[in-house]
């Protein structure tokens, strides 16, 4: 094989692939990107045998082929060669030369067969869904992923298609955290899987613009197609929790409050906690919340906001990260915080008017 | 200020049974057999040259007459919980920095008691009042010297060590009494010719240097001239807690090793949850009849403080220890990577950690009234309800 192509193009298509090679592997081949060469492109690959991306750049085809490169090594080369077009030919032996204005390197490559093949999806019906809805849901709700080895079926996403809605949802047992659309959500699919938390890492940082994915689902993995590109990942097996049991349907005290005072107040509190003791007290009474953080060794912490309120006084303690995260991720101007008492789980939800559904956030309080 | 107790488990054995006094008492973990060294031995008994770490067999040796006990070690804790109660009335700056020696900052208290020697009679009145048992306290202008005046006090002495008056006092004093100074130090000093902090503290520092290297050098020349700077550190969070136990005869029946090791594991979490933490590691440490010691670690995903989950951690751990066919002389549980609990509750499954957090709790109310003994969990009953180990640990 041999082709022809901007540099560039070539480093940039290098680096979205590679991340899913792990540095050292077992199988040698892992830590190899597989070219090929289509009609006047190249297909890259890359895969660790869960997650597998493919991207496809244009380029000059003088000879199809296919061979494999060391990702590591390629990407290192191609980011302090000068911007020119590289030439990639593979002679014998998988011996690949590289040629860019008067640099030449030899880089030695391994049999294209050995690459393990990717799942293809043919004869299965894709659908069709936004990549701005995926990224959106995506972003919200991967934080809560449990990362936890031990606890597997929670170290995924849960994707959900039912009556024209998207829910995705995570969690780690300590926090839960659902999203979810209907822009662009056909009406008659239904679908539940749970997708692995590095796809959906790597689904967070590639899916862009607002064109249409197409999503293929099987028995046991999923592919996401959008932009020339095509991942593939296996599914996780097992059931995922109940999460509509998980949030609490009859709290009855709402405290709105300013997204933005209080993301900064939490930020505040966060400076007086430590490893061994992450914890900040919320007590509200009326129309006042009261924030108090006493780590020992370490100092003390108070501050009192302004809030819409006029219930019963509620108390109640939170690890101060987990109300951030979904602080984070709040795009609108009033939060509501739904509570019942200290030892019961705390709600979350963007307020525009009343509490909004589609970012729903169940964290598990820290014993006063 | 530094303050030491007298031959500290003998006393206490001479407080139990007031028909010991003044005799021969050597306190060592396993009397009876071959095994256990002297952990304490009476002034008396001194006398014949027995001293703490000997071996017991050598002791019999230098001092048949000698009462042999094993030791009440939950005595000794008690005594020590006094003492420390004691010391706390004096300033917030106390570092027990073992079960019978204690750093005191008295700086702040002297307007309080009027002085030091006043300060150094209430606590010796007030510890013979409590306890019944002897104490040497030194006040000195640094924790190094007050240590070293101490020794010089004993026993059941005082002695106080004005500013300016360090380099003196230590200065007839062999290298040997330097804490800090190795006995690999020491003997490079002595063959140096250097047999007292006097000279050491004359030595030029080049000379030093070339010997031990700068920091070593500088350290050695500035506590010979009885200059320390090391603070009183007020206990803070324990980094580990662990408990080990030598067998009376090494054991190649695991079932019997397991039991024990249930036993130790509950005096771990026991002490855990007393320090109101959890761990997020365990190792389980093996010491085989050769003298060689393993240790195999797991951690846990979250931190926990339940017997039921470090039991299950440990569980994993015994297949690797077991993996060497030989016997086994010494066992361990250690806990580490602390963090306080904080009570985080849980989405799911939490209502078993729920319930036994809450046994565990009651659990240890009980021991709290009648003692540890009272409340004991699957395996460790088959040790019987009384345990005696034969060499308890007292570590943190």
């Amino acid at each position: 094989m041999r082709i022809t192509i901007p540099r560039q193009d070539l480093l940039d298509t290098v680096n979205k692939v590679k991340s899913v090679v792990s540095a050292k592997s077992a199988l040698p081949i892992l830590t190899h990107i597989l070219m090929e060469t289509e009609k006047s492109s190249v297909r890259l690959a890359a895969t660790d045998l869960k997650v597998s991306i493919e991207c496809t750049v244009d380029c000059t085809v003088s000879r199809p082929g296919s061979l494999t490169v060391s990702s590591q090594r390629l990407s290192s080369i191609l980011s302090e060669l000068p911007d020119e077009d590289v030439t990639l030919d593979l002679g014998e032996n998988n011996v690949i030369e590289l040629t860019c204005g008067k640099i030449e390197t030899k880089l030695f490559g391994m049999a294209p067969e050995e690459f393990p093949p990717i799942r293809s999806f043919e004869g299965i019906e894709p659908i069709y869904l936004k990549q701005g809805t995926l990224k959106k849901l995506f972003v919200k709700t991967s934080f809560a992923i449990c990362t936890d080895q031990a606890r597997y079926n929670l170290t995924g996403l849960l994707f959900q298609l039912e009556k024209g809605k998207l829910v995705v949802v995570a969690t780690d047992g300590r926090r839960m955290s659902l999203a979810s659309d209907d822009e662009g959500v056909p009406q008659e699919v239904e679908q539940k899987v749970i997708i692995p938390s590095k796809m959906i890492h790597e689904l967070e940082r590639l899916l862009d613009e607002d064109m249409d994915v197409a999503v293929y689902v099987d028995e046991s993995q999923a592919a996401f197609v959008f932009a020339r590109m095509r991942l593939v990942s296996a599914l996780i097996e097992g059931n995922f929790p109940n999460y509509e049991m998980v949030i609490p349907q009859k709290h009855d005290k709402e405290v709105v409050v300013e997204t933005a005072k209080f993301t900064e107040a939490m930020r505040r509190t966060r400076t007086m906690t430590n490893e061994k003791f992450n914890s900040v007290r919320i007590s509200v009474r009326n129309e006042v919340m009261n924030l108090k953080v006493v780590t020992p060794e370490v100092g003390e912490y108070e501050e009192e906001l302004q809030v819409e309120y006029t219930g019963d006084p509620v108390e109640i303690a939170f690890n101060p990260e987990f109300v951030l995260d979904v602080l984070r991720r709040t795009d609108v101007e009033k939060t509501c915080l739904i509570l019942k008492d200290g030892m019961s789980p705390g709600v979350i939800k963007p307020f525009t008017e009343a509490p909004q559904d589609n970012f729903v956030n169940v964290v598990m309080p820290i014993r006063i | 200020m530094h303050i030491d107790m007298d031959a500290f488990f003998a006393s206490v054995e001479e407080v139990r049974d007031p028909g010991l006094r003044g005799k021969a008492l050597i306190i060592g973990g396993d009397v009876d057999s071959s095994r256990g060294v002297v952990s304490t031995a009476s002034y008396e008994a001194r006398k014949y040259g027995v001293h703490s770490a000997m071996p017991i067999v050598q002791a019999r040796k230098l001092c048949p007459h000698g009462i042999f006990l094993r030791g009440n070690f939950h005595l000794y804790a008690e005594a020590s919980e006094k003492v420390r109660a004691v010391l706390d009335t004096v300033s917030p700056m106390v570092q027990m920095s073992s079960i019978d020696e204690a750093y005191v900052d008295v700086t702040g208290s002297q307007r309080l008691f009027g002085g030091d020697d006043a300060i150094a009679q209430y606590i010796k009145s007030s510890i013979h009042r409590e306890t019944g048992l002897p104490c040497s306290i030194a006040i000195a202008p640094n924790k190094l010297v007050a240590k070293i005046a101490t020794d010089l006090a004993k026993p059941d002495g005082y002695l106080r060590v004005a500013p300016g008056g360090e380099a003196a006092l230590l200065a007839p004093l062999p290298v040997r009494k330097l804490p800090g100074a190795g006995p690999r130090t020491c003997e490079v000093l002595e063959s140096l010719g250097i047999l007292t902090l006097g000279q050491l503290a004359a030595m030029p520092e080049v000379m030093l240097e070339r010997v031990f290297g700068q920091a070593a050098a500088l350290w050695l020349r500035r506590a010979s001239r009885g200059i320390g700077e090391s603070v009183v550190e007020v206990a803070s969070a324990p980094k580990s807690i662990s408990r080990e136990t030598t067998f009376e005869e090494d054991l190649l029946d695991w079932s019997r090793i397991e039991e024990t090791l249930a036993y130790l594991t509950e005096r771990c979490t026991y002490a855990l949850r007393e320090e109101g933490m959890e761990a997020k590691r365990v190792t389980l440490k093996v010491r085989y009849s050769d003298f060689e010691t393993k240790t195999f670690a797991k951690s846990f995903a979250e931190a926990t403080c339940l017997d039921t989950e470090i039991a299950a951690g440990l569980r994993e751990l015994i297949p690797k220890g077991r993996e060497r066919r030989a016997r086994v002389r010494l066992i361990g549980v250690c806990l580490s990577c602390l963090t306080y609990n904080q009570h985080q509750l849980r989405l799911f499954d939490g209502e078993h950690a729920e319930k036994w957090g809450r046994v565990l709790e009651s659990a240890d109310g009980i021991r709290h009234k009648l003692g540890f003994e009272y409340v004991r969990f699957g395996k460790s009953m088959g040790l019987g309800r009384k345990v005696t180990l034969a060499t308890p640990s007292l570590s943190r």
